[in-house]
């Protein structure tokens, strides 16, 4: 059975406008037009076993917090229903909240004035521990999260990346059988970001049930086991990274970096491959080209760019990514230079 | 397991968890650099200059008293204006606390990760309440001991009904913040619409003056809401030595604690869903 299921979740907000009248606020209002609601989730259904790690992937405003807001009980879904093993989320919220560990991005979900292990104590009062699981659980969640030097000082003192582990350890706190994760490692340096992911790989392994969201291509590569793109509110595709790649038919990508005749090594690489897109910076053009056959194709089009007169500066064919699966799906990109064309 | 072993178990877990969300926020507030001290001061600051206004209304040497002896029914001034300023600071404290709940802990950053724990939605609102309400405590005894201090008005000391009203206030007036609480969660307001109801609770409660110098439906509308009671519980007890009366008050503090308890509960409940449901929970 999976932990973790949505059926036909769909959210619809109103959209905000200033009250006319201060009374307005405390008035009941008439049910809204269809112009004055925003379609935030738009029939989502998906589901995730134990042991696995499902990647809900989309732009900023794609509706993946709102998805996580729902599967917490901290949102009720304007239709649709969501269960967290067996439970569900509207009707039964106290049984799911025992059974959920919930990281939303950009929230502090610590108290700065407490020390680490009062939070935990704190937090472990509130998921119903007795005072000695509770130390229990501190002492082995900050030993493996590297808090345990800093358990007793105040978290203000804390830097970024180990407050997000604190907000870490608070939600696995109770080891619930079921995590969501919010961009868990928006704004973390490289180092703490990867820490991050080798720790959800763990708690994979422990056999738990966890949805992330996230914008980070690789980090959604990386990590997950399915993945589900999410674009205006609608999840447009979902599998396994590697076969959402194949399914999406993108190809290898070439890239160029060219100096000297750029306009005709341009010609004449479009009369070669399909563009990916282009741009200018101090005097050099970075091209990139679909590169259908590998490396021969690549050959080619970096000879003919070569015949052009233009001077190869630096070539890299990248293998299909997520995210040219991603940019396939939706028809627009995530991060990185080229402006598809 | 049998249905009432759990509901007491749960009843227990709830208790357990609102004990240490109080000490652990009291704790919180400690921390804060000059909390204490300052909010001695800024009590002190708030009784003083209504005591003051009190001296100079009935002159040197009390010559003016005698419109205050036949509207409030003693002479002692001092003491009966000092009590209602500090009842007042007592009981606008102890609803801020509760009724600032969401929006203190909204801007800490920790709503969400509090909402989301299985405890109770009473558990959760007393354990973040307590603490703000023990402060308010602190602050108004302090004041009036600061009071007492400068001025040294004569005041009764009957131990059991002076801590029944105080028990009985904290009692009803954190159930009325709970009302305040969903109040602001219903319409998306904070500190400002809160204040706005507390001023308007300190006119009619009648801190430095009888309420009788009130239009009727002001009265009438006082014998509503705690601090009146409060205060002539505080005065009955201090400076008319009327036990009767403070237990008289007693009874009405309870009464109206309960009701404003119960239907702050429900409304707090209707309101939680209702921004549940609209996503207002984390964006009032």
């Amino acid at each position: 059975m999976p932990l973790i299921e949505a059926a036909e979740l769909t959210k619809h907000f109103e959209r905000r406008r200033p009250p006319r009248r201060p009374w307005d606020l405390l008035r009941r209002r008439p049910a809204p037009e269809t112009d004055d609601l925003i379609v935030a989730v738009d029939d989502v259904s998906l589901s995730v076993e134990a042991g696995e790690v499902y990647g809900l992937l989309g732009p900023n405003g794609a509706g993946k917090t709102t998805m996580a807001r729902m599967l917490s009980t901290l949102l009720e879904p304007t239709s649709g229903s969501a269960r967290i093993c067996g439970h569900d989320t509207v009707h039964d919220g106290t049984e799911v909240r025992t059974r959920i560990g919930v990281m939303f991005a950009g929230e502090r979900g610590v108290f700065w004035r407490l020390t680490g292990r009062e939070n935990l104590q704190m937090f472990g009062r509130l998921v119903f521990m007795d005072g000695n699981a509770i130390r229990r659980r501190t002492d082995e969640l900050m030993e493996r999260l590297g808090l345990a030097d800093r358990t007793d000082e105040l978290v203000e003192s804390y830097s970024t990346g180990m407050k997000q582990r604190l907000n870490l350890a608070r939600t696995l706190m109770h080891d619930p059988p079921v995590l969501l994760l919010d961009e868990p490692t928006a704004a973390l340096d490289p180092a703490a970001a990867r820490a991050t992911r080798g720790f959800v790989d763990e708690l994979r392994q422990e056999g738990k049930a966890i949805l992330l969201t996230t914008h980070n291509m690789h980090e959604a590569d990386e990590v997950c086991d399915r993945v589900g793109i999410i674009d205006k509110g609608r999840l447009i595709a979902e599998d396994r990274p590697a076969d959402l790649i194949s399914r999406a038919g993108v190809e290898p990508r070439l890239e160029l970096m060219l100096r000297g005749n750029t306009s005709a090594a341009r010609t004449a690489i479009g009369e070669a491959a399909l563009w990916w897109g282009a741009i200018e910076s101090d005097g050099a053009v970075q091209v990139a080209v679909r590169a259908p056959g590998g490396w021969r194709s690549a050959e080619d089009i970096t000879q003919r760019a070569a015949a052009a007169g233009a001077e190869i500066v630096q070539s890299r064919l990248r293998e299909a990514t997520l995210e040219d699966a991603y940019i396939e799906l939706t028809g627009s990109r995530l991060e990185g230079p080229f402006e598809p064309v | 397991m049998s249905r009432s072993r759990l509901a007491v178990r749960l009843a227990w877990t709830n208790a357990a968890a609102t004990l240490v969300l109080t000490s652990l926020s009291w704790r919180m507030k400690q921390r804060e650099p000059f909390f204490l001290v300052s909010s001695a001061w800024l009590a002190t600051f708030a009784v003083l200059p209504m005591a003051l206004a009190a001296v100079a209304l009935v002159g040197p040497d009390a010559r003016h008293i005698q419109t205050f002896v036949d509207l409030a029914g003693t002479d002692n001034y001092m003491a009966y204006v000092t009590i209602g300023a500090t009842a007042m600071i007592w009981s606008t404290q102890t609803g801020a606390s509760v009724g600032f709940v969401l929006e203190a802990q909204r801007l800490s950053g920790t709503l969400g990760s509090i909402w989301l724990t299985p405890t109770s939605l009473l558990a959760r609102v007393a354990g973040l309440g307590t603490s703000g309400m023990l402060v308010g405590m602190a602050r108004t005894l302090i004041a009036f001991a600061v009071a007492w201090a400068i001025l040294r008005f004569p005041v009764s000391l009957d131990p059991f009904p002076l801590i029944a009203v105080l028990v009985a206030s904290t009692f009803a007036v954190g159930s009325f913040g709970l009302i305040w609480a969903a109040v602001v969660l219903r319409a998306r307001a904070g500190m400002i619409l809160v204040q706005a109801l507390l001023m308007g609770m300190g006119i009619l409660a009648g801190p430095a003056y009888p309420t009788t110098v009130l239009p009727d439906w002001a009265q009438m509308v006082g014998h509503l809401l705690p601090p009146t009671w409060m205060i002539r519980g505080l005065r009955a007890t201090l400076v008319f030595n009327d036990a009767a009366a403070a237990w008289a008050s007693v009874a009405a503090l309870l009464g109206l604690g309960l009701v404003f308890g119960l239907c702050g509960m429900w409304l707090f409940a209707r309101f939680d869903r209702d921004a549940r449901q609209r996503g207002h929970l984390e964006s009032f």
